[in-house]
Parts: structure tokens; sequence; C-alpha cells
């Protein structure tokens, strides 16, 4: 009987747990995630959408290390570009910016804003420039966006959680890039009109600014200048337009290098040791600069070098001549004496008798040690990979500093472009001042081994030297030509500066790069991207088809696949 | 900020009162059921008892009274008693035999009264119990051979006994008893005892093997006369002849209707196994449900491999290879939609339902041994060429500063060079002189060795039986440091708590440990062979010498960088996982009234999985070493408990009802932390981060589901049965954080079977003929938190570069939520006929079915534009439907010889017939340019790709389509070259014009059919068996062959290289050019393409003149001079690339027939295991796969070689060599 009675128990009991293990309340708790937050403050948001700005390592491998750097001549392999110019020819798993911002940075940006949106009164009116803040950010990610892949949807995108759109059109790129100055303007409106109520400018969840409206008000007129800037082919006196009101600016454009657009890292941003090699830019082999660049650099003194690059390892005269004796050189050439060496990007110069040298791992004994070395010098990791062999220091990520914008608008005076009150020496030699102070900084807070800080005099020093001291004649040249310098951690602006205006040039007489040639046929630098062809089955197959067929009647354009085309501000 | 809303739908009111009043009509009837089922049977046994206590243990067990005076008692003298489930008023005779004593019943007491007259002995007439007798037997078959499990039962009794492995039985019966003797496929046979005695009997085969029973449901036999649905049972025998570590990997080929593939990570890998194809557009939401003695094992255990094409990590298993195919008695294979109603939507692919073995009667206690060892023998690999080194050209050599011939650095790493003549060149990372010949890829590799022992000790009485099993299995795979030691141990006891009540109590704990499995993709050996190295490569040096010998760390100077990438990692690295599973249940029947039982189980699978990663240091000194880890813990209990009622009405009719309810909890919890940057080398703990350490929490997955159920079947005659069910599951991963969702659903299902051999007056040559049909339906719910999407969570807190940290939160998925999930639903519908023909020598069983599972919830692609990536939808209808068949017979059959042979053959065609919102495509798995997709109206898993060959479509003038007989074929264009141009095959992305011809379907990736054939040859004691298997079709896509053939490192690069290989003659002209820059010299390695120029495509002709060549094909154009031939290499490269190349010339059909397994056994004679004290002894050689027969893969790409379980797979990533196992086993029982 006692048996029966346990089993009546366990039954009743059972029987007891059904009735109660269903009920929707408890349900209910169990389907919740304990992880999940159903409503958050907006600007918890904001610090997301800003760090998918700058962390991708995919677009630092692919886009920034594969393609933009060797196109723009930032950089070239330690074996040079000899043998092919595949290189030159695809952008496969490049990109990467263009799913990164819708997937990854437009998301939460736009988030912020329609929190923002649907706030009681009360507690928008708190969020006023918060909101501002956010489209900044947004319109810059934009930008640079579209800057290489023309047209893309803008005004409709991001609206599948509050509309239901799915399938959002196109925005030429000539549309867009007036929207993003439209909404550039009213957000420095906004800014500097004063709230009635205390504003929420997520503080340290900023991670730019930490919240600083002014800061934000320069940068978001800086942005301006720059997209204004882009117009210089296809709209001319609308870049003037834009230049004269962001001159006329109470507050402004960036005016210093403290209030610069530069987002620093934080604490292993990019991964150290074995943890993130994508950011590595030694990870797929040794990279060198280009030889042109470097003698330039070396001839004008300039202190940038030591940030980012490495001396060369063959640094005195008898370890040329081990080299030599040993069949590593040949035995015409003599050694410069640079501490600094370059190579040589153009396929045909690198083929060029006599000239293997600079392609091949040297290996000779000198003073009975073996060696195994390139003679180009390897560029420094550390300017771009603070976590290089377990460095423990910070990059940074330049969007527009103060040199570049010194530059812009040197730029426009010397075109005569603008009404600005300063003169394009000053502009040029502020810019030159910043971007060496910039470069010293950032490769100390790299913790660069080795490193010799900017010492006193050096920027007087740099500023007298012949090709840098400015000259009418050349300013131009002068100013593109620093800024290509200045934009060596930037080096999206600094393919853009090269598609805007033709500089550096092989045909330049201040730093004129090698002419890149294979089989003595031009090879032509990479201006833009692939259309991204919709998957079968895309929902949106018929919007995005349309709009890369009106891409593709651009004339500039050139088919889908030819990279060499243009997009619209290219033209 | 979290926040559960308490907003209640209207109907949940109604909802709660409808469940209250189930629970509360089940509790009632139950506990009446109790009230009127006391038990009336007595169990005691004992020496010399006190007639007291034998009356307290009468009243225990009965709830009778006695009613007594006590000076009576102390006349009487104490019992000895032995009874079993015996009548009361049996058990009170043998009381009082011999006493001075007697007894009246009257309602519910026991009086006892003082015997008038002389007390009756024990040899009296009237209520004498006589004593017991032994009898003694064996059961042997026709062929004398002892019968082992055969059931030995006194007629009319409940007691009985089953036959060791000798045949021997023991049994205590009153004199004469009837002994009814049975054993499956036998003819029952009934033998009367009168004294003890030793008896032998032979059981004669049936003819008509119409009482076979098979494992089904929720483990009940069942007689398959009465099923409507299929089932195949594969004995533990069968499965232990594999040699697999697991046991779903033992059933490839040998279940019609279930597609197994075993995995390449070695011995611990995760197989893929689909029972009648993909209905779920999830491709990893297809695994079928095992269930091992009523522990669920569902994909939360049974973990897909999401190798995909680019993870690089091993495969390091599931749960499955925790299974101990020692311990397994059968598993039976139910494909249809009939066990839904049991195991509810989870059992929705199928159920493979595993028993294990239990202890039965015999002599003392019985002890079995076994020990098998195997030797996995790498014997091929995919096939490299070995005629040609590293270089552009034949002539590609280099000359060192010392003037030695030196492989040339520039042109290092693709082997389109010399002639390998073993002429001593110089390495060009190490500098010294090796032999210039081919690397023996399977050098990298090892025989595995994997030992297997199994003690088990059983027994049993009438009233416990229990089995203690334990094993140890120790496992070396084919790649370096491969290991898997399992050891398992397993308690299963069944005892009669009383008359009526049996538990089942079964415990299993298993652990294992598996070491780096093989890596796979940019990882793999054989991968990195084909794609990243010349032919030349001196592997033997690097893999000796991958450590840099001075400053440690890796070596960097392989300018390969397969001994820094690959070899380094292979041999350094360590990747461990432990596993600790317990898996437990306990069932209990309890037999309340003769036609009721009381069922009742609580099961239970706790497996836990901690997983180490050391990477050692690559840098200078083994620095910055990484270290990564997780644990996860998941607990899922299933508590059920039924009422079973059956009763036969009259001689013809039979009905049974089972109605129970059911509770499935799951919960997932775990923890992943990894360094952050490294102190030391070779310290793999958390201690060693530099930085504060990685640490993620998972989500616990909390999921119930309580559901209600019913079983029931009706049979007339034993020919017709009519089976139905139904289920309502309440499933919590429906259920919205705010309460609403729709949560409960409620599915049936019916089958007939229809013995029609019994019911219709047939020929005598037909034995047995059954019909069967089966229409079922079932709903599903979806993953703990799915109907939750949308919500936010924390990421990890940000450092800045000063110190402070930033808290930040993003959306937890780019997935668009929907607040209006509704559940799943499948509907089954099965047809099938067996039939046993000629004496039985012939048979089969064929079965047609067809199954649609609509409302699928699925996260579909969006376009990212719209700002999230995917949807939650719920739709789609996905029909998989098919023919299974299976022929059976006896061909050869003599007194000592017999030849058994079983053909198997599943043909399944999985289509989908639409697809939610417009949808035409769901992905399933891509990358690298192409893809499966399930497309409306199309196959389950199509193979479609942007960078297939363009299908050449001529155009008229106004640039429509026009009709040509060219159309179709490939498209050639020219590419930029050093110099000029020249023809390589254009990608569809560059030459369709809508999304059909720009992403061209390549084909499909599901077999055509799958086939096996079984043959087992007897002969006095020995037994040969061949089992063959074959698949006929299927694509699959392997970037090793792609990029193995770009670099020309596999055999099928060698076509053209040389005159004698095939090569046209040519002397290349002006302004055409190659990718590698050929030299403009006569040659010998012209390859002509085969296609159409694209329109408006300028070639340049042996006359160095430019010509549009648009819409000629290229033999027409080659004929004209108007264009050259491409040499060797830029071909290879040009085609084959991975910037530009064709992905669809990396395809194959996969189409193969293998010879699975051969095997001979050889039984000891019994003779010779009597005088070594063994029951049996049996002893098996076998060789597993020795051989393919035919293997359609190009370049001989092992067909076992995808890395992924799930259904959208048809990927290879890199793979490892054919194996060739070698078995020998050895069974003893004492």
């Amino acid at each position: 009987m006692k048996q029966i009675r346990s089993h009546l128990y366990i039954l009743n009991a059972f029987a007891f747990l059904t009735l109660f293990s269903c009920s929707r309340t408890k349900f209910a708790e169990l389907n919740s995630n304990p992880d999940a937050v159903l409503s958050i403050k907006p600007e918890l948001e904001l610090t997301s959408g800003q760090t998918q700005m700058y962390n991708n390592s995919f677009e630092a491998f692919y886009d920034f290390y594969e393609y933009i750097r060797p196109w723009t001549q930032l950089w070239v392999g330690a074996g040079g570009n000899s043998g092919s110019t595949g290189l030159f020819n695809s952008v496969a798993n490049g990109d990467v910016r263009y799913n990164n911002f819708y997937n990854n940075v437009g998301p939460p940006l736009a988030d912020v804003q329609h929190l923002i949106s649907v706030m009681p009164a009360a507690e928008k009116a708190t969020y006023v420039y918060l909101y501002a803040i956010t489209g900044i950010n947004m319109a810059e990610y934009a930008f640079y966006t579209s800057d290489p892949n023309g047209a893309m949807p803008y005004s409709q995108a991001f609206q599948a959680r509050y509309t239901g759109n799915l399938t959002p059109v196109w925005d030429t790129q000539e549309a867009f890039l007036d929207t993003l100055d439209s909404q550039l303007k009213s957000y420095v409106a906004t800014l500097e009109t004063p709230q009635p109520v205390a504003q929420d400018t997520a503080g340290t969840n900023d991670l730019v600014f930490q919240g600083s409206t002014v800061k934000w008000i320069k940068a978001a007129n800086s942005l301006r200048l720059r997209i204004a800037m882009r117009l210089l082919k296809q709209n001319p006196s609308q870049l003037t337009t834009v230049a004269n009101e962001v001159l006329s600016d109470p507050i402004g454009l960036i005016d210093n290098t403290s209030d610069e657009w530069v987002f620093t890292g934080g604490v292993n941003f990019e991964g150290s040791g074995n943890s993130n090699q994508n950011w590595n830019p030694l990870g797929q082999g040794n990279e060198c600069l280009e030889k042109h660049v470097v003698d330039f650099l070396v001839s004008t003194q300039d202190p940038r070098i030591r940030a980012i690059l490495q001396p060369a390892a063959i640094n005195s005269q008898a370890m040329f001549d081990s080299a030599q004796a040993q069949g590593q050189i040949p035995p015409s050439v003599t050694w410069n004496g640079q501490l600094y060496q370059g190579q040589y990007a153009s396929p045909d110069s690198a083929n060029a008798p006599n000239n293997s040298f600079y392609l091949n791992n040297l290996k000779f004994s000198f003073n009975g040690v073996a060696q195994s070395v390139n003679f180009p010098s390897i560029i420094q990791p550390y300017i771009l990979y603070a976590g290089y062999n377990s460095g423990s220091g910070f990059n940074v990520f330049p969007v527009i500093t103060y040199a570049d914008v010194c530059f812009m608008r040197a730029e426009l005076v010397i075109r005569g472009l603008s009404n600005d009150p300063m003169t394009a020496q000053q502009l040029y030699t502020n810019g030159i001042t910043a971007s060496l102070q910039d470069y010293d900084a950032w490769a100390q807070l790299a913790q660069t081994p080795n490193y010799t800080p900017l010492a006193a005099g050096e920027i007087t020093n740099y500023l007298s030297q012949p090709g840098i001291a400015f000259q009418a004649s050349t300013s131009l040249e002068q100013v593109l030509v620093q800024e290509y310098l200045n934009l060596y951690n930037n080096c999206n602006e600094a393919w853009a500066l090269i598609k805007r205006t033709g500089y550096p040039s092989s045909s330049g007489v201040i730093m004129p790069l090698e002419n890149i040639t294979l089989g003595g046929n031009p090879v032509l630098m990479p201006r833009r991207y692939e259309p991204v062809y919709p998957l079968q089955g895309d929902l949106n197959y018929n919007n995005a088809v349309n709009a890369i067929n009106a891409e593709l009647s651009l004339p500039g354009y050139g088919a889908a696949n030819d990279i060499t085309g243009k997009v619209w501000w290219d033209e | 900020m979290k926040k559960t809303g308490k907003f209640r739908p209207a109907g949940f009111h109604q909802m709660c009162m409808v469940m209250k009043l189930c629970t509360l009509l089940l509790t009632a009837t139950l506990s009446q059921v109790y009230a009127g089922g006391i038990a009336q049977n007595v169990s005691l046994s004992g020496r010399d008892l006190p007639l007291k206590k034998v009356f307290s243990e009468i009243k225990r067990q009965t709830g009778y009274a006695f009613f007594y005076n006590y000076s009576l008692l102390k006349e009487a003298h104490p019992v000895s008693l032995n009874v079993k489930d015996a009548p009361l008023t049996q058990v009170l005779t043998l009381c009082f035999a011999d006493q001075p004593l007697d007894y009246i019943i009257e309602n519910k007491t026991i009086v006892i009264t003082e015997r008038a007259g002389k007390p009756l002995s024990a040899e009296g007439q009237e209520r004498r119990i006589p004593e017991p007798v032994v009898i003694k037997g064996t059961v042997t078959n026709d062929k004398g051979e002892p019968l082992q499990g055969a059931s030995v039962k006194i007629k009319g009794a409940k007691t009985g006994t089953s036959t060791d492995a000798a045949g021997a039985f023991t049994l205590k019966v009153p004199p004469h008893s009837t002994l009814v003797i049975s054993n499956i496929g036998y003819q029952t046979q009934e033998v009367t005892v009168d004294q003890e005695q030793t008896i032998k009997i032979r059981l004669l085969p049936a003819p008509k093997a119409i009482d076979e029973v098979v494992v089904t449901g929720f483990g009940e036999s069942r007689a398959t006369r009465g099923l409507g649905y299929s089932v195949t049972q594969i004995s533990g025998d069968q499965i232990r002849e594999a040699n697999a570590v697991d046991p779903i990997v033992a059933l490839q080929g040998m279940v019609p209707g279930l597609q197994v593939q075993p995995g390449v990570g070695g011995p611990s890998a995760s197989p893929r196994f689909l029972i009648r194809g993909s209905s779920s557009l999830d491709p990893y939401g297809n695994t079928p449900l095992v269930v091992i003695d009523g522990v669920i094992l569902d994909n939360q255990s049974v973990l897909p491999n999401k190798g995909g094409q680019y993870g690089s990590s091993g495969d390091f298993g599931n749960i499955l290879k925790d299974i101990n195919p020692d311990d397994i008695e059968s598993l039976s294979v139910l494909k249809g939609g009939a066990v839904t109603a049991l195991y509810g939507s989870r059992a929705n692919n199928g159920v493979i339902l595993i028993k294990t073995k239990r202890g039965y009667i015999q002599k003392g206690v019985g002890i079995t041994f076994s020990h098998s060892d195997y030797v996995d023998h790498p014997y091929k690999t995919l096939d490299f060429q070995t005629q040609f080194g590293s270089g552009f050209n034949t002539s590609d050599f280099d000359t060192s500063s010392t003037g030695q011939l030196q492989i040339n650095p520039n042109s290092y790493g693709v082997s389109f060079g010399p002639k390998l003549a073993g002429q001593t060149v110089l390495d060009p990372g190490s500098g010294l002189p090796m032999k210039n010949v081919a690397f023996n890829p399977l050098s990298l590799y090892q025989n595995g060795l994997t030992d297997n022992t199994n003690i088990s000790i059983s027994g049993a009485n009438d009233k416990t039986t229990f089995r203690l099993s334990y094993s140890h299995l120790s496992a070396n795979g084919i790649t370096p440091n491969n290991e898997l030691k399992r050891n398992s141990i397993q308690l299963h006891v069944t005892d009669k708590l009383a008359s009526h009540i049996l538990v089942d109590g079964n415990v299993t704990y298993v652990q294992s440990g598996t070491l780096n499995p093989a890596l796979q993709n940019g990882s793999s050996p054989l991968y990195a062979l084909s794609y990243d190295v010349a032919t030349n490569f001196n592997l033997p040096y690097w893999s000796r010498h991958f450590i840099d010998s001075v400053h440690g760390g890796a070596n960097q100077s392989d300018a390969l960088n397969v001994a820094q990438g690959i070899l380094y990692p292979l041999y350094e690295n360590r990747d461990y996982l432990v596993e600790n599973n317990f898996r437990g249940s306990i069932q209990l029947t309890a037999n309340i009234l003769p036609w009721m039982d009381l069922l009742a189980n609580v099961d239970g699978n706790l497996y836990n999985r901690n997983e180490t990663s050391d990477t050692r240091g690559t840098g200078p000194g083994f620095s910055n070493p990484g270290y990564s880890a997780s644990v996860n813990v998941l607990d899922q209990f299933r508590y059920n408990a039924s009422l079973y009622f059956k009763k036969a009405w009259s001689k013809n009719w039979l009905a049974s009802l089972q109605t129970g309810g059911e509770v499935f909890t799951s919960e997932n919890t775990g923890a992943s932390y990894s360094t952050n940057g490294a102190i030391l080398p070779d310290i793999y703990r958390l201690s060693n981060s530099k930085n504060p350490p990685n640490i993620t929490e998972a989500s616990p997955q909390d999921a119930q589901i309580s559901s209600l159920f019913y079983q029931g079947s009706l049979q007339y005659a034993n020919t017709y049965t009519l089976n139905f069910y139904g289920r309502n599951d309440w499933n919590s991963s429906l259920v919205y954080n705010d309460g609403h969702g729709v949560y409960s659903y409620f599915y049936p299902g019916a089958d007939l079977a229809w013995v029609f051999s019994d019911a219709l007056h047939l020929p005598a040559w037909i034995n047995f003929g059954k019909l069967r049909f089966s229409f079922n339906q079932s709903g599903n719910g979806t993953n703990a938190y799915t109907a939750n999407t949308g919500s936010y969570q924390a990421n990890n807190p940000y450092q800045t570069s000063t110190g402070s940290t930033v808290n930040s939160y993003s959306y937890q998925s780019n997935t668009l939520p929907n607040q209006h999930l509704v559940p799943e639903k499948s509907t089954k519908f099965e047809t099938g006929l067996e039939f046993k023909v000629l004496h039985s020598r012939l048979g089969g069983d064929v079965t047609f079915y067809t199954q649609n599972t609509k409302s699928q919830i699925i996260d579909f692609t969006v376009p990212n534009v719209s700002g999230v990536t995917s949807a939650l939808l719920n739709g789609g209808l996905v029909r998989n439907r098919g023919i299974e068949l299976t022929i059976f017979g006896t061909p050869v059959k003599t007194k000592e010889f017999n030849w058994v042979s079983q053909f198997n053959y599943t043909l399944n065609r999985n289509k989908v017939l639409s697809l939610p919102f417009g949808v035409t495509y769901q992905d399933l798995e891509d990358g690298d340019g192409i893809r499966t997709i399930a497309v409306k109206g199309g196959d389950y898993a199509l193979l479609v790709g942007q960078y297939a060959y363009a299908r050449y479509q001529a155009t008229d003038g106004n640039g429509n389509n026009a009709n040509n007989p060219l159309n179709g074929q490939h498209v050639i264009t020219m590419a930029d070259g050093a110099g000029g141009t020249f023809p390589i095959y254009q990608r569809a992305l560059n030459y369709g014009t809508n999304a059909n011809t720009k992403e061209p379907v390549i084909g499909s990736t599901l077999p055509s059919f799958l086939g096996s054939w079984r043959n087992s040859f007897n002969y006095k004691k020995l037994t040969l068996s061949i089992f063959l298997d074959s698949r006929l079709g299927g694509l699959e896509y392997s970037p090793t062959l792609l990029y193995g053939t770009q670099n020309g490192n596999l055999k099928s690069s060698l076509f053209g290289r040389t005159a004698a290989l095939g090569g046209v003659a040519y002397t290349p002209v002006a302004n055409t050019a190659s990718y590698f820059g050929a030299p403009s010299t006569p040659r010998q390695d012209g390859i002509m393409l085969k296609g159409v120029f694209q329109q408006g495509t300028m070639a340049t002709g042996t006359d160095g003149t430019s010509r549009n060549v648009g819409g000629m094909t290229y033999a027409a154009a080659y004929k004209n001079g108007w264009v050259q031939p491409v040499d060797a290499p830029d071909y290879y490269t040009a085609t084959y690339d991975w910037y530009s190349g064709i992905r669809e010339a990396g395809t194959f059909k996969s189409s193969w027939v293998v010879v699975r397994d051969v095997s001979l056994g050889y039984d000891l004679p019994a003779t010779w295991a009597a005088k070594s004290r063994m029951n049996s002894l049996r002893a098996t050689v076998s060789v597993r796969n020795p051989l393919y027969l035919y293997n359609n893969a190009k370049d001989h790409i092992n067909p076992d070689n995808q890395n992924d379980s799930g259904s959208g797979g048809a990927f290879d990533a890199g793979g490892i060599p054919y194996i060739r196992s070698y078995g020998f086993a050895l069974n003893a029982s004492f």
C-alpha cells in the first residue's frame, strides 16, 4: 500500500507539474533571454555605432593593406609589383565599408535617432544635440561609404525596424552628397542654437569628443568642406558656396590639433599578439614605401619618416660592400648612403636590369654573421598596429585633422575658390606644423620602439628645405604633396586626393611618383569599387539593378567590373 | 530596464481552465484506479519465518488484515516460503500446511482458527501446494545451435526465464507444468514436465516470420504486423561489426531512407545524418532525434558541425561519440510521423531509438568480454601530380650566387616548372640542397589505432535483472596528435518491486577526451598542400624544421609559409575537449488492473563540454601564446506519466489506449574565456593574460514543452490494426515576453496495417503480406528566445586609452522581429507493402512517402540596406517525397551453407514548394562565390554561383535573346596579361543580364539515389559478409580541387603541359599575352578553350591582326587562325584562380560505389570454448572501406570529405586521406 501511495504521490506531483508548468507567465519568463534588455538610453547605442566605424579588421586587411595602399603607392610589397598586375585588376573581398555601413554602423546610429524621435516631448527636448551629433557620425560614414561606391540607398535606408521598408531605393551620388550637406548644415545650426533645457550629449559614451558640441560643430563644418571639395570637377561653384559658408560660420572649422576628428582606439582595440593578425600590416609579408617618396622624405629631412618607416637593414658602406661582394647586389650599383630606402612600384622598374636586389631577400654574411634582409626599408608597423609584437600602445584613426583642414583651405585659396581670410602660405605652414606634430604624437601614443621624438627646431628646419619651402609657382603641388604625406594614416583620403587632383603625379616637379607600367603599357590605378550585384532572390533586386544600370550609363563609369572607371564626383 | 509584461490576451483564462480540467480528470481517474486495484498476489521468501512476520508482510502487500487469538500462534511453527507473485490463498495454504490452524476469509479479513482434526500434512491433497521441481534445459535451433535469449515460460503463469548464451536455462516449476518455449523467428513449442529433469528443446524456424518484433514508440516492443509505418531495426551486433566509435556512423548504408556521412575530423567527428531528406529550411534543423532508453538527445547535444567554408577549427563532434556501441541491444530507425505523437515535435525529422542491453537469467553471474582493435590506414589522398616542380614554365630554374641550381624564388609555389628528375636543387627557404622530387602528402599522416575493451557482468533472478558494463576506448586518429579516449560505464537494472510493479533503471556515465581533431579549411594540410605549395616543396625537411631551432618559435624562413602556418600549428597546438555525459532514466510500469498499466518515467541527460585551446607562441622564444577555453553545461529532463489500457473483448478484438502527459525541460548554460595578449611563453592559463582576459557568458537557453498525448490501437483478428495518435504541446519557445503567442498546438495521426495474407486466400507460396498506410501531423516551435528577437544586449565594456570604461548596447541581432509567430506544421503520409514469399526465402518492404512542412520559422535573408539582414518569417513549404525499398532473401540454402542477401534502395526528392513574403531563394550555406540555396519551386539544396561559367546567349539586332545552337555553351572573353590579352572563361556575373543568368544554377547537391547491398555467406561456423554501398549524383564543390588545379599541384592540371600530355604547339605572336608573362618562343603547351566568344570580343590572330570573334566558337576561331591557344600555366591559373576563375570548375558529381565492409567471423568450436570454461568464443577479422569500385570525384577527392553536417553542406575543406580500417575482434562469454 505504501508503494502504491508513493506512486499516487508521483502521479499527483506530475499532474501538478503539468498543470503549472505551462502557464504563459512562466513560459514568457523562460523564453526571455536574461541578457536581453527591452529599452535603452540612446547614447548607449551611439558608442556601438562609433566603435563599428573604426574597428573593422577585414577592411584593414583587404581594403587598406591589400588594395588602397598599394594602388596609391603609399605602399609597395617587399617583392615589388613584379610578375603581374593582378593587384590592380581586382578588389575581391574589398569594399568592406559597404556592408559595414548597412550591417554595423548605420543601424545603431539610425536607432539612436529613432529612439529620440519617439520619446515623450520632455525627454526628447534633452536630446536635441545628441540627435545632431549622431547624425554627424552617420553622415561621415555614409559619405565615406559612397565615396568610391557612387549611388547607394540612404534616404530610405535603415527603415525596416520602423516602417517595415525592406526595399529602399538608391540615391544617386549627386543627390546623396547634397542631402549630406544639407543635413550637416542643419545639424550645425541645431548645435549652435541654445536649448531651453540641459542637454544630454552622451558624455563619455561619445568616444570621439565626449559630447563636446563645439568640437562636433567644427567637425561637421570640416566634413562639409571635405564633401564639397569632392565637387571640384562636377560643381566648383557649389564648392565655393559651401567653403565660404563654413569659413564664415561663428564656430567654424577645426582650428587646432586637439579639436581634430581623430578616433583614438582604446585598450586592445585592434587586438594584440596572435589575437587579430588582420590589423598587422606585416601580417601578409613585408611592406615598403615607394622609392620616390622615400627619397623625397630623406632629402627633405622629414621627421615623419621615423614614425612610418624602419631604417634599412643595410645601413653602412661596409655592409653594402659585403652584400655586393657576395653577389647579392650587382657590381655597378653604388650605395646612396641613405638610412631609409624605398621600393620600386612599377613592374617595369622592378624588372629593369640590376634592380632585382630591391625585390629579393638578400642572403650574405657580414662580419661573420649571416644576414637575410631586404634592401628597402620595411614600414613601421606600430603606428598602424600598436599591438604588434604584443605592444601595448594605442592607435589613432584620423578622420579629419587640423592639417587636413589647412591643406584643403590652402588648396582653395590657391585655386581662387574661397574667401579665406588666411593666405595659402600661412595655411600651408600651419598644415605642415600640425602634421609633423600629429605624427610625432601618434608614434609616441603607439609606443613605437626606439622612436626618437620630434626635436625642437625640426619643424623650422623642415619648412626651409627645398621642395618644402613655400613657392608660389609650385604651391598647388606642394600643398597636395603635403596633404598626400599627411594622409599616410588615412589612405582612403589619399586615394581620393589622387582621384580628385591627380597629385602626387609622375609628371610632378616636387615629388614625382613612378610611372607604373607593365611591358611599357600604363597600369591604371583603380578608382572605385565594383557595384554590389544583388544575388538571386534578393527582395530589392529591381531597385538595385536599376541603380546599377543608371551608374553604368554615366559616361566615365565604365563596365561594371572595370574598377578603373569613375563614380559621379570623380568624372 | 528589463521588463516582462503581465499582459494576458483573451483566451488565456479559458485555456488554463481546459488544462486544469484535463489534469483534474487524469488525477481523479488514476486515484480511482488505485482504490480498486489492490493486489491480491504475494511475493515472499525466507527460511523459518515466524507466522506473525508472514502475516504482517501479507498485510503489507495485500491490505488484508489478520484476526486471530495470540495463544493459537504459540502452537504454530515457523515456515519456509519462496513464492513469487502467488495468489493469496495459495500462500496461506503453504503457511498452514502441517499447522494446527486453519483460516477463513471474510471480506478483507483473514480469521485464523484452530484446526478441527488432524492438521493437513504437506502431502495433503486438498490445499497442497506441490514442491516445485527444478527443470534444466537447453534450447537449440533446428541445426542444434544454442539459442540465446529464448523465452521459457510456465503456461498460465507469469513466471519464466530466458536462455543464456549457451542456450541453457534453469527454472523452478510446479510439477505437471507446461513450459512454453518461444523465440523470435521460431515456432513456439510446449513441453509438459512432471519431475526434475533435463530437457532438450529444438525450435523449428517459423514458417512465416509473422511474429517479428521491433522496438518502437516509447521503447516498447511491438509486433511489426500491427505497425502502420516503416521501422528498420538494426541489432547491436551489426553496429559493433562496423568498428565505429560513433554508432550513427555504423548505420551508413544500412537503413533505407537514412543518409549517413561520417565526419572528417577523426574518430570524434560529427556525422551528417538525415532521415527522408531535409524538411526545415534551417539547414541545421534537420537532425533526427536520438533516444536512448528514453533519454532524448536533441540538437542541443547532437550538435551540428557548422564547418561551413571558412571556419578552421577541427570538429570535436557531439554527444553521439558518448554512446557506447558495446551497450546497444538494438537500434530502431523510426522514419514516419507516428513517433511525433510520442516524442513531440522534436521527432519531426525521425527518431533513432536505441535500447541498451539488460541482464538475463543464467547460471550464476554471466561475464562477457570483448576486445577489438582496428587500424585506420590512410592509403590515398586526392591525386597530386608528381611530374613537374615549382616554376612558371618548364625551364624556370634559378641559379644561386654560388652557381647551384635553385628553385626560382620568384615563382616558388606554382607547380608548372621544370620536370622533377631528382636533381639536386637548393630550397629557396632554407638554402639547403634537396633532391628535386615530389613530396608525398601521405607522409604527414599516420596509421590510427583504435582499441576497445568491454567487460560486462550480468545476471538475474526472477525478480531482478542487472547488467553492469564498462568500456574503455582509445583511438589515435590518422592526423598527428589526434586522439580520442572514452570511458563508459553503464548499469541497467530491472526490478519487480512488487508483483505488479516493474522498475527499469538505467544510468550511464561517459567521459571522453578529444585531442586535436583534424583541422579543415585553410589549416588543413591537404588543402594547404594543394593550394599553397609547389610539388617539390621539401616536406620531409620542413616537417622536421618548423621550429626556429635558434630562437624558438616558428621557423619563419619557409617562403611558402607552410612550416609556420600549417606544420607548426599541426604539431605544436593543443585543442582539447573533455565531455562528461550522465544519462539516467527510471521507468516504472505498474500493472494496476489486469487491463490497465500505469507508466511513469523520469529521464535526464546531463552533458557538459570543457574545451581548451592552447596555441603555442610563434614568436621568438615561443612568445605570444594564445589560450582560450569554454565550458558548456546542458541539462535536459523529461517527466512522463501515462495510463495504458488494454482489453481483449473477444477472441478477435483487441484494443489499447495510452494517455498521459509529459514535461520536457532544457537548460544550456556556458561561458568562454580567453587570454588577451600573453606574458610568458608556454603557459596556458588566464593568469598569463597580459591584458584583462575576455570573458563571455552564454544565455541559458531555457525551454520547456509540456504535453498531453494519447496513442491507441484497435486490432481485429490480428489482421487489421488501426493505430491512432494525438498530442498537444505547450511550447515555451512560442511565448513572447509579454505573454502573448500561439504556443499550444495539437497534432493527430493514424495508421492502418492490414495483413492481407491472413485475410485473403492467397497461393501457398505467399507466406506473408501486409499493406500499411499512415497519416500524421506534427507541430513545432522554434529555438529558445527566437520569438523574442529584437531586444538589446550589452556589448563588452569599452576601455578607452585613458583607462576609463564605457558601456554600450546594441541590438542582439540584425534580424527583424516578428510578433505573430505560429507553430510550424508538418504533414506526413506513408504507404508501404511488406511481403515474404517462397517459404520466406524472398521478402521485401517497399515504402512510398510524402511529407510537407509548412509555416517554418526561419530567418529569411533580406536586403541589408533596409537596416536588418534577415527577417523572422513564418512560412514556406518544403516537400520530401520518396521511395524506400528493401529486398532480402536467401538465394542459397543447404545444410551447411547459406547465402543471405539484402538490397536497400533510397530515393528522395526534396523540393521547396513555396517561400513566404515573395522570397524566391533561401540561403543555406555560402561563401567563395558559390552557395547552396533552397529555391522556390526547385530543389532544397541547389548549387548556384555568380562565379559559375557564363552560359552563352545569342541576341538579335535589337538585343533580344535569339535562338542559336550555340546557346548554353561556356562564354570566352579576353583577359589582360603581360603585353596584351589572352582568352579566358567568362564568369556568369560579368555576362548575365538577370538574376538567373548572373548566378546560374550549377546543379543539385542532393543525391539521385542511394543503394546498398549486403551479403552474408555462412558455412558451418564461418561467416563472410560483404557490404557494398553506393550513391549516385549530387554536386560537391571543392576549393581544394580548384586551387590545387590553379597552382598546378593536382593531376588534372597535367593535361596540355607538353606535347606528350596533349599540349598544342604554337608560337605566341605579339599583342597576345599571358598572366605569367611567358616568353614568346615556340611552345608545346597550348590549350584550347571550349566555348563561344562573348559578343564583341577582340582577339589577336596568328597573323597579329586583331578581329572581332564575338559569337564564334573557340574551335572555329582557332581554325581560322584568329585566336591562339593559351599556354597551360595561364590556362589553369586563369580558369581556377580565386580572383577571376570559375568556381564551377571546382565542382563534381559525387557518385561512387564502395566496398563498405568485408568481414570474416569464426565461432570457435564449442568444445574448445568449453575447455577454456567459456560459453562461447567468436573471432572476427574485418576490413572497412577497403576500396572504391567506382568514384566519380575529380582527382579522386575523398567523397567523405564534407566538413559540415548541415543540409546545405556540399563543400570539401581539405578533408582527410582515404582510410581503410583493418579490424580484429574477440568476443567471449563466460
